[in-house]
């Protein structure tokens, strides 16, 4: 349990976002926070990774507060791969990845040979070696997805937090970026967004609703029809995954007749 | 936006940074000896070479004409060139990284406005008469740090700086001080308005000797800091929050460099006036160079800074000889065909939509 939320609650311009949240993380476990938009669950990673400070409570990394040890310290122990991934200025891959050895260069030295080996294994893990000297600017989105991903995999963290890292992506870059994260064997806690993509890949789920947790548990406990309901407000269908048997959410239309066995109130109202 | 066919090239074609270092050294050198060479009263490189002689190595006193011109006006006069251009440069590097934006100048911040103030207010009226020729220095750079305290008192949004209050109030701070200096100059008498007018486009015909250690020294002490700094500069440049996740106290890094930023382009203000589009457009070439990492477009920028200025004073001062033409105009009508035929010709792109 190197990862630890107690009682966190953070505010925004002295607006109440995360209220009283606890969970903690197994090691090596691929957590998913979950939620619907403005739950919270950015503010809470961002919490984690020192841009907010927590109003009360505190996150425990190893069992010390996280918002007291160095940021250095922390930035080895911690990597983020974020929503933000528009640079101003044009950058090759190989600079934009090498920005996470920081945490580990001293500031007097130059790049040294580990820096550039580091860089160059994780650009081959992430299946990007090809691209080292290209602009960062030039790739597509899934690309662009994977370097961050190297850039966090450079910094030798062994926790990665994925801030909604597959929300622009085609489906096929999607399942690319979480297995290969989910193949690295470190802890990750991952903001999503698709409730069936969470539950293919995340061993446990953390559901927010309005700030506050409403669940943690197994992907199959967290994600039913009624909770979707409660939390989202949104009708939907929960069918196991054929091949995994993790639950999969079927989008449902409210204007439609469908039939007796379930009907929706508009539905009810709109039929003869 | 990015269109969706793939170019082939698109690794960026970049100089290797020795060569633009030495390249950048060697230009500037030339550009020096052509500046101190160059000018209203004619002298061989042979006289100029022995007055450099006689001073750096001793030996023979050399002639006292081409000494006078050339130690106490030429070679002063190029020095504060190189200076400034390389401050200017180095000013405007840091703050289009700071603010992340490629449009941003060093004088975007409000210190060239405040700085105008000051020297306003010198050459009109007076102020700090007592002070003699250094009276317009310090009341630009008094003008400058006024300027920039109002910014970051007015930027600050709970103790921290973000970038776009700061363009906003700089902007709103700047147009303000411009108002002031306007009203100074309406109520003042018309010859001192001619010679507001001259500063105000920036000149190096007040070079000398004694001028040059302030701005060196600020320079110096502020290369020093960014240079040690330029992964975190990188950091920051890419996004607050991923220099927050790679441990970079990002408010704190942003306090220093508006200091530094300020105070340097602010010296810089006051020992040449307001000289425009070096800082906004030199930073560009050279990332059109050697790409965006600040540990190469810290050095490069200085030598390709100074020399752009170096050759932009010696245009000034030759174009329309015995006159001297204001060397913002200089700088702005070659720096700004030289970055257009740049643009379209490189794959050069700033900000996603390029």
């Amino acid at each position: 349990m190197s990862l630890e939320l107690r009682n966190l609650s953070v505010d925004i311009d002295a607006t109440r976002i995360v209220s009283d949240v606890s969970f903690a993380i197994a090691d090596h476990t691929f957590a998913g926070l979950l939620g619907p938009n403005g739950s919270g669950k950015s503010t809470i990673l961002k919490t984690i990774y020192r841009l907010h400070r927590p109003a009360s409570g505190v996150v425990l990394l190893n069992g010390n507060p996280i918002h007291d040890l160095p940021a250095r310290d922390v930035a080895r122990r911690v990597a983020v791969v974020s929503q933000e991934n528009t640079i101003e200025f044009d950058l090759t891959v190989a600079e934009m990845v090498i920005l996470g050895r920081l945490p580990h260069q001293r500031r007097f030295a130059g790049d040294t040979d580990t820096d550039r080996a580091v860089v160059a294994d994780a650009l081959a893990t992430v299946g990007c070696a090809a691209l080292a000297n290209r602009s960062f600017h030039t790739l597509s989105g899934g690309e662009k997805q994977r370097v961050l991903v190297a850039r966090a995999l450079v910094q030798q963290a062994d926790h990665l937090i994925l801030d909604e890292p597959t929300s622009h992506l085609d489906i096929r870059y999607q399942t690319e970026v979480l297995e290969l994260v989910a193949g690295l064997g470190v802890t990750v806690l991952a903001a999503l967004h698709d409730l069936g993509l969470a539950a293919l890949f995340c061993d446990e789920i953390h559901l927010l609703s309005a700030g506050r947790l409403c669940t943690s548990g197994r992907p199959g406990e967290v994600i039913t029809v009624e909770r979707v309901r409660e939390v989202y407000g949104a009708d939907v269908l929960v069918i196991p995954h054929p091949e995994t048997g993790t639950p999969q959410l079927l989008a449902r239309r409210t204007a439609v007749d469908r039939g007796s066995a379930r009907q929706s109130p508009v539905a009810a109202r709109e039929s003869p | 936006m990015r269109t969706t066919l793939r170019r082939p090239a698109e690794q960026p074609a970049r100089l290797r940074l020795s060569v633009a270092l030495i390249g950048g050294a060697v230009a500037l050198l030339a550009a020096a000896l052509v500046g101190v060479v160059v000018g209203s009263v004619a002298l061989s490189p042979h006289d100029v070479w022995s007055v450099l002689a006689a001073h750096l190595f001793g030996g023979r006193r050399p002639d006292v004409v081409a000494d006078e011109i050339i130690w106490q006006i030429r070679l002063p006069r190029v020095l504060l060139a190189m200076i400034v251009g390389a401050a200017l440069t180095t000013a405007g590097t840091v703050v289009q990284a700071l603010v992340r934006n490629a449009l941003a100048d060093p004088f975007l911040l409000g210190v060239s406005s405040g700085a105008s103030v000051g020297a306003t207010a010198v050459l009109l009226f007076g102020v700090f008469a007592s002070l003699g020729l250094w009276a317009l220095s310090v009341s630009s750079i008094a003008g400058a740090l006024l300027a920039m305290v109002l910014v970051f008192a007015v930027a600050r949004e709970s103790g921290q700086l973000t970038p776009t209050r700061l363009v906003l109030c700089g902007v709103a701070l700047a147009a303000m001080f411009e108002a002031v200096a306007s009203f100074l100059l309406f109520r003042g008498n018309p010859q001192a308005t001619d010679a507001v007018l001259f500063w105000l486009l920036g000149s190096f015909g007040r070079a000398a000797w004694s001028q040059l250690w302030f701005p060196a020294t600020t320079l110096t002490l502020a290369v020093v800091y960014l240079v040690f700094q330029a992964r975190q500069l990188n950091a920051l440049a890419v996004g607050a929050e991923t220099a927050t996740a790679l441990g970079v106290d990002v408010g704190r890094l942003r306090r220093n460099l508006f200091f530094i930023t300020s105070v340097v382009a602010g010296v810089a203000v006051a020992v040449s006036g307001v000289i425009g589009f070096v800082g906004l457009v030199v930073p560009h070439i050279v990332r059109l160079g050697v790409g965006s990492d600040h540990r190469k477009t810290l050095p490069v920028g200085l030598l390709w800074g100074a020399t752009f200025m170096v050759l932009g004073d010696i245009v000034a001062r030759t174009i329309v000889a015995p006159q001297e033409m204001p060397i913002g105009v200089i700088t702005a009508f070659i720096g700004a065909p030289v970055f257009i035929i740049l643009l379209r010709r490189g794959s050069y792109r700033y900000g996603t939509a390029a």
